[in-house]
């Protein structure tokens, strides 16, 4: 039996168990969420391509499995990533009922996740493009469930996931049958162009981010979190898979600049719209996009532990993200309005909190990594760390001016907005939240595991 | 004889940007996936172009059952001036394609020149009905419009029969999300200017 046929067996199964109890509230969430998360442990943990014996029956789970010519490789340089996919999923399924994300929301996912699983696995990994656009089309029913409103921005996601697609494709095609080296310069320039454009569509570097912000407000936050969240991160372990397979990448200047570029336009655009808005949907999505220019700017560091930190980031912006949502979802039963920290206050203290969080402030998630960062950058990286500073400054003031305006003297005092299993979930996210900021050696573990799938990027 | 279906391809691209009603414009689009199915016959043994082929009548299908299934939508007033504009920007765009199209511009190895025209002529206006169109059926005949474009050269230099799987899935998948869209979402409010 083969590991890829018996995961992809299990989610369609799942999917169709999910689909059938789409009317129930807790349930499809309870059963997507513990399945996801025994997937998530499988993919990670499993003896793969040895014999071993379960309750006495031989049995030996081969790591490939080929599928119309084309193997899906469970390989140790996969493994970290679909594992992560499907913890992420299982925490986003197991917290999901108490926001009611909608009812496309769980067997959605499961697809997603499915694709997504697919995209990492399949071999050559160049082909990965196709199982995104698709995964991309699953997003669009998970951002908009039925009877919600038909929104633009979903359909700007498959537009731009089209493209991606298209320019992924074509480079793969020429870095396998062409023979692009950093020995024919006009070829590895044309290849960058256009894998550059695949991939700002994918880590959403404006102006190709347009998509998240459109519907920010007008979708639930806990989807959309969560269709950030795992298309950022595939997009993210396809670039780093890309710098640690082509070696001409990793050594061209140009490369790393590119990418550092990025990097710094996200954080100076995000920061500079995040502390200008005026809806607290649309901020999460400007912050998020700050916190992936930090990403970037790791990654294009060139420092050994640039690839670590990188990864470290994106296991703990789900944990920022998560809290947000979860936050903003029960928030948006007060429509966001003054004083709304009166009648929420756990889920206004979460939301603020998440958005701290994502924004890399101190006794939150995401800064121990980004203090790695900072401590790491050297004296020519000056300007990477004033933006760093400035967006966390920035974001710290504006999340200040939201906490006053949803907390302000003198409006409604505090009623039934906030359910029990939602106010629960937000104390559950803020805990870790507050746990992985005291304790970040916690995601160390899964760090070096995805980082020996890298031996190229690894320190 | 390889000249007719890059007639077709663009006759059929054109006729989408200009034309309104739904029902032709799946009428037109099915034209349009066997003019592309022929040229890429033109690569690839005729059986495996076939593929195309199928899929692309199988999302016509599925995006003609939505529209006769779905709630008429508020007719986009959009009258003969719109029409005329779109027509216009439509000629505009293939004159630039059929600029484009006269050299090897993906630089694909062993291409015939129809099938590189009718990848130019595809692609740009596919882009066109992209900018132009707001309403998920026409966004998504966009994106098709488009892919085809990219599927005719890139089935030249990668004839994998599973890679030609998951492209025709892509065009099917688009056909049942806009059909999701258009059945289990409430419609857009968006007012169509350009429509």
């Amino acid at each position: 039996m083969s590991a890829p046929a018996l995961i992809f067996v299990l989610i369609s199964v799942l999917v169709v168990a999910t689909l059938g109890l789409r009317r129930r509230s807790f349930l499809p969430f309870a059963l997507a969420g513990v399945s996801s998360g025994l997937i998530g442990l499988f993919v990670l943990y499993a003896p793969l391509d040895q014999a071993i014996s379960l309750l006495g029956i031989p049995l030996r789970l081969a790591s490939s499995w080929e599928i119309l010519g084309r193997p899906l490789s469970l390989d140790p340089q996969d493994r970290a990533g679909v594992g992560f996919l499907f913890l992420v999923g299982s925490l986003f399924f197991g917290l999901g009922w108490a926001v009611a994300p909608g009812r496309s929301f769980v067997p959605g996912g499961l697809i997603a996740l499915g694709l997504l699983a697919g995209a990492l696995t399949v071999e050559p990994f160049l082909f990965a493009a196709i199982f995104l656009e698709l995964a991309a089309m699953a997003c669009v029913l998970i951002l908009i469930p039925p009877g919600a409103r038909s929104e633009r921005g979903a359909l700007n996601l498959l537009v731009l996931y089209s493209m991606a697609m298209m320019a992924i494709l074509f480079t793969g095609w020429l870095l396998e049958n062409v023979g692009v080296t950093s020995v024919t310069p006009e070829l590895a320039l044309r290849v960058i162009l256009l894998l550059g454009l695949g991939f700002v569509i994918l880590l959403f570097v404006p102006p190709f981010h347009y998509w998240l912000p459109s519907i920010a407000h007008r979708v639930n936050p806990y989807s959309l979190a969560f269709v950030a969240i795992i298309l950022q991160s595939s997009g993210m372990f396809f670039l780093l898979r890309f710098l640690d397979n082509f070696a001409w990448m990793r050594a061209d200047p140009r490369v790393s600049a590119a990418i550092q570029a990025a990097g710094g336009l996200m954080i100076v655009y995000g920061t500079l719209v995040a502390v200008t808005q005026t809806s607290f949907p649309k901020i999460a999505a400007y912050v998020l996009l700050a916190d992936i220019g930090v990403s970037l700017i790791a990654v294009g560091s060139g420092l050994t532990i640039g690839t670590e930190i990188a990864m470290g980031l994106t296991g703990v912006r789900v944990i920022s993200l998560a809290l947000w949502a979860l936050g903003s979802a029960s928030m948006s039963r007060t429509g966001y309005a003054r004083g709304a920290g009166r009648k929420a206050p756990f889920s206004t203290a979460g939301g603020l909190v998440g958005l701290l969080s994502l924004a890399g402030l101190p006794l939150t998630a995401g800064f121990p990594w980004r203090w790695a960062l900072l401590d790491n950058l050297s004296e020519g990286s000056r300007f990477s760390m004033l933006l760093m500073i400035f967006s966390m400054l920035a974001i710290l003031w504006a999340v200040l001016r939201w906490t006053h305006f949803f907390f302000e003297s003198g409006t409604t005092e505090r009623d039934d907005v906030e359910k029990s299993p939602s106010t629960l979930a937000v104390a559950l996210m803020a805990g870790a939240c507050l746990l992985l900021g005291f304790f970040p050696q916690l995601a160390t573990p899964w760090v070096a595991q995805a980082m020996a799938g890298l031996p190229n990027l690894k320190p | 004889m390889n000249w007719i279906p890059l007639l077709l391809v663009a006759a059929t691209a054109t006729a989408l940007v200009v034309v309104e009603r739904p029902g032709i414009q799946i009428a037109i689009l099915a034209i349009q996936y066997s003019s592309v199915a022929w040229l890429t016959s033109l690569a690839l043994p005729p059986q495996v172009a076939a593929v195309k082929l199928v899929a692309g009548l199988i999302a016509c299908g599925i995006l003609a059952l939505t529209v006769a299934k779905s709630r008429p939508a508020a007719e986009s007033a959009s009258g003969i001036a719109g029409r005329a504009f779109r027509a216009i920007a439509g000629i505009l765009i293939m004159a630039a394609a059929l600029g484009i199209g006269q050299s090897n511009w993906m630089r694909v190895p062993d291409i015939r020149p129809e099938a590189i025209m009718a990848a130019a002529i595809l692609m740009s206006m596919g882009l066109l009905q992209l900018g132009l169109f707001r309403n998920p059926l026409r966004v998504s005949i966009g994106i098709i419009t488009l892919l085809s474009g990219f599927e005719i050269a890139y089935s030249v230099i990668e004839p994998a029969l599973a890679i030609l799987a998951l492209l025709a899935s892509v065009h099917i998948g688009l056909a049942i999300v806009v059909s999701y869209l258009s059945l289990e979402a409430e419609p857009p409010d968006v007012v169509e200017g350009s429509e």
